[in-house]
């Protein structure tokens, strides 16, 4: 049963994986990677949503990657930044939820879905705005793409979960 | 590592990839054809079509103030101005083949390429 300090405890982890997650949004934008195809981006906010997911479970990490999509969307971007965000993020959360929680995958590969499904999420957002079959044209290049970063940043989260579940037991600082 | 769980990982991998190439085929199947014409469609209706073969400079009004100024040139469409807000449009590389796009979401704007049979890709997924 987790005692009231456990609650606070993770109240407060969660927000840092909030600050973590907005810190990475903002470093993605200054590196400001353009490949000449809408929609490509490396989402290494991902990693935050990720480690939330395992450190935490579903509810925390869907509650987490939602509004890190509003407020993210909200600070470096625009209204429109917002829809898209929050349609990546939530086909993204949904989609890496069920995949752990089937725990027949490995966290690379639940990671790479999550990236894939972010991509299509916008996609459908985009063909709604433009009414356009035109723009899954961009499909195949956006499944490649989100399953590519997906397992970097699936990667990276194996590579670092360890340590932080380390301190979270103990109750420490992030 | 779970040798199982990496059965199941390398299994969805391989699957993804296939869905990729199979995308990627479907819309090489529906766009065969000799596609040369530069179609441009606002808010879904299309607006304008322009043979790709052509040397042309459009200004594509968007409500009263807004532009994208698409340029035909050399068998490439670009759009070399716009005032979008992100103005993502102008640093989309140009498109030369069938099927590929540029596209403005703030100006609801798509750019693409299709063959000279009028709609038929339309005719096929609407």
């Amino acid at each position: 049963m987790p005692s009231p300090t456990d609650k606070r405890n993770k109240t407060a982890y969660i927000g840092l994986l909030m600050a973590m997650a907005l810190i990475l949004s903002y470093v993605e934008n200054l590196i400001s990677f353009q490949p000449g195809i809408p929609g490509i981006k490396i989402g290494l906010a991902n990693l935050a949503v990720l480690l939330c997911l395992y450190l935490f479970g579903a509810k925390e990490a869907f509650f987490l990657t939602l509004t890190k999509a509003v407020v993210s969307g909200f600070l470096f971007g625009s209204l429109f930044t917002v829809i898209y965000s929050l349609a990546g993020a939530a086909a993204s959360a949904a989609a890496m939820i069920l995949l752990k929680k089937s725990n027949l995958f490995h966290m690379p590969v639940v990671s790479a879905v999550g990236g894939i499904m972010h991509n299509m999420g916008q996609l459908l957002v985009a063909f709604f705005v433009v009414e356009t079959y035109s723009v899954f044209y961009y499909l195949p290049v956006l499944i490649i793409s989100g399953l590519v970063t997906g397992i970097v940043i699936g990667a990276v989260a194996v590579l670092v979960l360890p340590y932080i579940q380390k301190i979270t037991r103990n109750g420490g600082p992030l | 590592m779970n040798k199982q769980k990496t059965k199941q990982d390398i299994i969805l991998f391989l699957g993804m990839v296939l869905a990729a190439f199979l995308a990627w085929a479907v819309f090489a199947v529906l766009n065969y054809g000799n596609a040369q014409m530069v179609v441009v469609i606002q808010d879904g209706q299309e607006i304008a079509r322009y043979p790709l073969s052509a040397e042309e400079t459009v200004t594509i009004p968007f409500n009263e103030n807004g532009y994208n100024l698409l340029m035909i040139s050399g068998g490439e469409a670009a759009v070399s101005d716009a005032d979008c807000p992100d103005r993502l449009c102008v640093s989309q590389r140009a498109i030369t083949g069938k099927g590929e796009s540029i596209i403005c979401l703030p100006h609801k704007l798509v750019i693409t390429i299709d063959s000279d049979k009028e709609g038929e890709l339309d005719a096929v997924t609407y």
